[in-house]
């Protein structure tokens, strides 16, 4: 009897598990077979499995790759080193003011620890269309519209209020005696920081750069804004093929699925520092 | 090796004073306890003298140097946490060996002695191992082993043994002690554990509100604390006290309340002299109330009866708790002695052992 509802209550999991998988799954499945139907195919009503309802061709991604590869190289290689650098500083910043917020006492003017930190985190709570045309202005005078280093400057300011954030939540669970017993052992502050602390918030870290990363790599209004053919991102290449020449949807289809790739590859290199077991001993 | 002097220490948390102008002197190589209830401030204290907590006032000097301005990491101690704070990234070897690679020893020094004190501790096989494959126990060890490996001049232990449990803790107790008496490293042992202090202190330091209340070799605290919270907070299960009156009768003494009237010894008289006819305090440890049977000889006025309502056996003795005209007493008795709930019992008070506290100033008169 008691076999008999775990049974079904397991079944039941696994159903309402794998509904769930069909609905995140269904659109990568969409994205994939678009990426190699004809145009006919696109258009023609919705044609679901290849060699049944439709002939997958591969005319696309040849394009793409080797037609077009000059087009696609600059974005992707953009997107790449901003989202990269941006994500790096912004998690260095992060993490060293989440330590200090963490660790030491602050007063300024009438702020304490907490207000500081309400202060940099509420930086996110403003809309970023805001500041949009403010940026531009300060960007055309630095001289700075259509560089890497522009959209780098805003995605380490945009990001960093995230950083700190999530890297004071993880620096918070760190027992402090294990960074004491790294003083008494005979390490500065500095040196406790980067053997002691460091490794133990490498999870935190890994986790922090990722989505720092991801919401780098993803930014389409800045990009917008601040670049144009020269520093031009990813996520710009995909919308200018709706755009410029009527939805493409098989180019958007190329494209999407290339500028998932990488965060795939991160994700997935990065996942050995996700397993637990890095979780400190005793309180 | 170095001696600890705590010179009017003072710590101030905001408004709070933690420890309050505290004189703590600690010889070379000696081995003291620092006892307290929680918020006591002995733990600042051993923080103040580890360089974790700045001295708000006063001086703290480790072998004769002023460290009021020295970093932890420069002042020659090691400390064990009560948390173990193992470094859980590392080994058992690297946890032991950290001190010394910071302190650039030659590889070949660094791993004779974490082998040496991985033998000493007992936990060779375990080099290897990181601290969450470890049981309480062992995780304790390298702590040990971390602090001892560097050879520190004094060793600071901050509540090691509470998070074990209480068999391995008595054992662990025991390699202490054993361990001191190996190296002879100057140590101060924090705990809130009376029965800790009393074992493994050479001297101990009853510390309440950041005061020291009295600073001796463990007999003497126990058997002549200067006040009734020292008298209180020594000893297992705690000492009786009954308010209690000091009237005289034919040049003899007698303290007395509505459920007894006990004569106070002929010695004691002298110092009691200015209390006559004013209420006190008496104190009587529970193992110094006897079963008639038990007490050979007694004076027939230094007899209580009382009304069984408590038994605890613990199988080497009996705990009973009683009362007597109002008044709850604890006795511990021989394991077999014959009572039963509800029943009255004889008990003899064994006088010379008894404390009078001044009822105001709470300290001890006798």
């Amino acid at each position: 009897m008691v076999k008999k509802t775990m049974l079904s209550s397991n079944a039941a999991t696994y159903g309402m598990l794998l509904l769930w998988a069909l609905i995140v799954l269904f659109p990568f499945y969409w994205l994939v077979t678009t990426s190699f139907k004809e145009i006919g195919d696109v258009f023609r009503g919705p044609k679901y499995l290849p060699w049944v309802d439709f002939t997958p061709t591969t005319k696309w991604w040849y394009r793409m790759w080797v037609v077009e590869g000059r087009m696609l190289f600059r974005p992707l290689v953009n997107s790449l080193v901003i989202a990269t650098s941006s994500s790096l500083f912004a998690v260095t910043f992060g993490s060293m003011a989440a330590y200090a917020l963490e660790r030491f006492r602050f007063k300024f003017g009438p702020m304490k620890n907490r207000d500081i930190f309400l202060w940099i985190v509420s930086q996110r709570v403003m809309p970023p269309i805001i500041i949009a045309l403010a940026l531009f202005v300060m960007f055309h005078f630095a001289g700075l519209l259509d560089t890497q280093l522009a959209l780098i400057f805003v995605y380490i300011a945009a990001h960093t209020p995230i950083a700190v954030w999530m890297m004071s939540n993880f620096i918070s669970q760190l027992p402090i005696s294990i960074e004491e017993a790294a003083l008494v052992d005979g390490a500065s502050r500095t040196q406790a920081f980067f053997r002691v602390v460091l490794p133990m918030i490498a999870p935190g870290i890994a986790a922090t750069f990722l989505l720092c990363f991801i919401f780098a790599w993803n930014e389409f209004l800045f990009a917008l804004m601040l670049t144009g053919g020269e520093a031009q991102t990813m996520p710009l290449l995909i919308a200018a093929q709706h755009f410029q020449r009527g939805p493409q949807w098989w180019d958007i289809s190329v494209l999407a699925l290339i500028t998932i790739i990488p965060v795939v590859i991160l994700v997935v290199s990065l996942q050995r520092y996700f397993v637990k077991g890095l979780i400190p001993i005793g309180k | 090796m170095a001696e600890v002097v705590l010179h009017e220490v003072t710590k101030k948390f905001g408004d709070f004073v933690a420890v309050n102008a505290l004189d703590l002197r600690v010889e070379d190589g000696e081995f003291i306890v620092l006892v307290g209830p929680s918020g006591c401030g002995k733990t600042t204290i051993l923080r103040m003298v580890a360089g974790l907590e700045e001295v708000t006032t006063g001086e703290i000097y480790i072998g004769g140097r002023s460290v009021g301005n020295v970093s932890p990491k420069d002042r020659n101690i090691a400390m064990v946490f009560q948390n173990y704070a193992l470094y859980p990234h590392m080994n058992v070897y690297g946890n032991i060996s950290f001190g010394l690679r910071l302190h650039k020893v030659p590889k070949r020094e660094i791993d004779k002695q974490v082998r040496q004190v991985a033998e000493l501790l007992g936990i060779t096989d375990k080099l290897r191992n990181k601290p969450k494959e470890l049981s309480g126990g062992e995780r304790q060890r390298v702590a040990l082993g971390r602090a001892i490996a560097r050879h520190p001049e004094v060793f600071l232990f901050d509540e090691p043994l509470s998070n074990l449990d209480a068999k391995l803790r008595v054992a662990m107790r025991a390699e202490l002690q054993e361990l001191h008496y190996k190296l002879k490293t100057t140590t101060i042992y924090v705990t809130h554990d009376q029965a800790e202090a009393l074992t493994l202190g050479e001297r101990v330091a009853v510390i309440k509100d950041g005061v020291t209340q009295q600073y001796n070799d463990p007999q003497t605290v126990y058997d002549h604390p200067v006040n009734i919270f020292v008298a209180g907070f020594m000893g297992s299960p705690a000492m009786n006290f009954f308010p209690a009156r000091l009237t005289g009768k034919e040049g003899r003494l007698y303290v007395a309340n509505p459920g007894f009237k006990l004569k106070v010894p002929q010695d004691k008289i002298g110092k009691l002299e200015g209390y006559l006819d004013r209420d006190v305090v008496l104190g009587i440890r529970p193992e110094n109330l006897k079963t008639q049977g038990m007490a050979a000889d007694h004076d027939p006025e230094a007899i209580l009866e009382a009304r069984v309502y408590v038994r605890e056996h613990t199988g080497d003795e009996l705990i009973i708790h009683a009362k007597t005209g109002g008044l709850e007493l604890v006795a511990r008795l021989a394991p077999r002695t014959e009572v039963a709930i509800d029943q009255r019992i004889t008990l003899v008070a064994e006088m010379e052992s008894m404390h009078i506290f001044d009822k105001d100033t709470e300290e001890t008169v006798v």
